[in-house]
């Protein structure tokens, strides 16, 4: 029986996108989470179905605001499997490439804003002056720090003149990062703050289907660049980072052990990259029919699916990474104390952008519905 | 006269403590940060804010003068002893005490839920720090043998009351409101609480208490442990003390407030260990 309840949102200064979670505490123990979406809902799916294939791919690109690299990768991969088409060597190294930048520059950034979350000032600052180093490499090779735009079905937009350059930047990174780990890892207050907070077991964590650093904090080895290798990961070698404790530590352990593993990935590319051309965009298939793309994404596993028709996507399902985890928080929540209620949000690195699907409302009636149910209830 | 002087010198004082204070960290982040008169700016621009909406209740409108005032008046006594009698140090412990109370009174007369939660995490811990400082005062003065500030002899120096001079640093911390003890204003998680729904003057007191809450403790320490004897010394350690809350506050993260009262109740245990060390004579053998 709770005491009583507490909004969380959807304003907070804890949490940059707008979710509400309504708390219910008994003393300061959280007993039951409500979560109510449908703030930033923006039909994306439906936008989807007036696209045609190529335009369609910068609006992928737009779905989420950090990670909107791996969405393109994601409709890339889906699209070429429809054509029957593999990109050129080159090519396939090039996005290997970008996709790991991207996964360096999420990492920081979410690393700078944990730290944030704990009043750790300093940790934050430090973190986000050397995520600027891999969007100076973004935004000298594609114009951009974020919306790159850089895939093409088939080919990539351009190419790279200057390898040592992104060797350097990406380099220049490791020293200050091993020592931010190494004082997360030593510090007695973010073990305080992290450890044995919003835990999840290996059996919960197969039950919920997580994805992503969630699931390999508790164990799980679910990385799709293993399981189902895409672009040049076949070729490159790497770990995936696994830890045993699912909490919030493990998880902050993961992602930052993923960091190492990224730089590992981006120069064995920049080694293996055959000096051969990036070809011109030009389609010689069409896509037709249905298909699907999965790529790992630095928050997990993002996967697109699609049905076109004469060139026009008909029906675009996307579950991105955090549509994955979610259902998961409010077990990670359960008995946790009410301060540390930010700290486990903000652990799932949560992208609620990405994830915002169907609401209605009506009258003062929330209600949350499925495709189907909203069809069948409310377009006759 | 010349020590009343003093007084008009502690508000300037108090600005170049928070401009200091804020251009070390920045530099301890790696940052330019801003110019060490930017809370002189600060300042002047809240004192030319109108309020925002038209206020009726008296203790929100009361409680920042107040917090503001009761903080001013401990610049009576430390670090010059302008005003002088026995047993003045009891007074400091009660000034000190009406100000954390007037904090939470600000709090928990304002309308937003995050005022209300930084009230009760600054009721929470107020019950362990403020007995922790009664404790320390008396543990110093029963030391030196002294009645009151103006009579402290301190030149046994820290050396012979090391854990109450520690004590009195983390203390100093939840005081002010440095990591890692800041919980009561949180910025990430309340909004840094109790100051959330203050406009303009009301603003410009909750603000200016905080800096002279931060050059009243860079001095207890000295005026305690090190003595008013030797300005050089004294400046010594009012610099050092201010750095520590400074490092501190750059380089750790936050408690939550039930491990922040757990650790406070360690710092407690261990003044209280000082005082009763101190009463039965035991000396450390150095």
């Amino acid at each position: 029986m709770s005491d009583y309840l507490v909004p969380f949102g959807p304003q907070h200064p804890a949490i940059k996108e707008p979710i509400s979670l309504r708390l219910k505490l008994s003393g300061s123990t959280v007993e039951g989470v409500d979560a109510q979406l449908g703030y930033i809902h923006r039909g994306v799916e439906k936008i989807f179905e007036r696209e045609n294939i190529n335009n369609a791919l910068y609006l992928a690109e737009r779905i989420c605001g950090i990670c909107s690299y791996a969405h393109a990768s994601a409709y890339t991969r889906a699209m070429e499997s429809m054509m029957h088409i593999r990109a050129p060597p080159r090519v396939q190294y090039l996005r290997t490439m970008f996709a790991e930048l991207e996964r360096l520059h999420s990492h920081l950034l979410w690393a700078g804003f944990m730290c944030h979350e704990i009043g750790f000032e300093t940790l934050f600052q430090l973190f986000w002056r050397e995520r600027e180093q891999i969007l100076d490499v973004f935004e000298r090779y594609t114009g951009n720090r974020v919306h790159h735009s850089y895939n093409k079905l088939g080919t990539v937009r351009y190419d790279i003149e200057d390898e040592d350059y992104i060797r350097e930047q990406v380099h220049s990174i490791l020293p200050t990062v091993k020592s931010l780990r190494s004082e997360i890892k030593g510090n007695g207050v973010v073990a305080a703050r992290f450890k044995k907070v919003g835990p999840v077991t290996h059996k919960q964590a197969i039950e919920y289907c997580l994805v992503g650093p969630p699931a390999r904090a508790c164990g799980v080895k679910n990385d799709i660049r293993k399981l189902d290798p895409y672009e040049a990961y076949g070729k490159t070698k790497f770990k995936q980072p696994i830890y045993k404790s699912g909490d919030s530590y493990a998880r902050t352990m993961v992602r930052l052990d993923e960091i190492f593993e990224s730089v590992k990935i981006i120069d064995q590319c920049l080694r293996d990259m055959p000096a051969t051309k990036v070809p011109k965009h030009s389609l010689k298939a069409l896509p037709q029919g249905e298909g699907y793309g999965r790529v790992e994404a630095p928050r997990g596993e993002n996967f697109h699916y699609y049905i076109v028709k004469d060139s026009k996507i008909t029906r675009a399902k996307i579950r991105p990474p955090t549509l994955a985890v979610f259902p998961a928080l409010e077990t990670m929540m359960l008995g946790a104390h009410v301060g540390d209620v930010p700290v486990i949000v903000a652990s799932i690195d949560p992208c609620i952008g990405c994830m915002e699907r169907i609401t209605v409302t009506k009258g003062r009636r929330t209600e949350t519905l499925t495709e189907q149910e909203f069809r069948r209830k409310y377009c006759g | 006269m010349d020590s009343w002087l003093f007084l008009l010198a502690v508000p300037f004082l108090a600005i170049l403590t928070e401009g200091l204070y804020r251009k070390l960290i920045a530099r301890m982040q790696n940052r330019v940060g801003p110019p060490i008169a930017q809370p002189l700016y600060d300042l002047l621009k809240l004192w030319g804010k109108k309020p925002l909406r038209k206020e009726n209740d008296p203790f929100f409108k009361a409680a920042p003068v107040l917090y503001f005032l009761s903080h001013f008046a401990l610049f009576l006594f430390v670090p010059l002893s302008i005003v002088s009698f026995s047993y003045d140090f009891i007074l400091l412990i009660y000034l000190t005490i009406l100000g954390s109370a007037f904090f939470i009174l600000a709090g928990v007369s304002s309308d937003s839920p995050y005022s209300v939660i930084a009230s009760m995490r600054e009721m929470i811990l107020m019950v362990v720090y403020e007995i922790t400082l009664a404790i320390i005062l008396v543990t110093v003065f029963m030391a030196s043998g002294a009645l009151s500030l103006a009579g402290l002899d301190v030149s046994f120096g820290f050396a012979t009351l090391p854990l109450a001079a520690l004590c009195l640093l983390a203390v100093g911390m939840v005081e002010i409101h440095v990591t890692p003890f800041d919980t009561a204003s949180a910025k990430a998680e309340i909004l840094s609480g109790v100051e959330v729904e203050y406009p303009g003057k009301k603003m410009f007191f909750m603000k200016s208490t905080s800096y002279l809450k931060k050059l009243f403790y860079s001095l207890l320490w000295p005026t305690l442990f090190v003595g008013t004897g030797n300005w050089l010394l004294f400046g010594l350690g009012a610099f050092g003390t201010f750095f520590v809350f400074t490092f501190s506050q750059a380089t750790t993260p936050r408690y939550r407030v039930d491990q922040a009262f757990d650790r406070l109740l360690i710092v407690m245990v261990i003044a209280l260990f000082e005082f009763i060390r101190v009463s039965w004579g035991f000396v450390w053998v150095l």
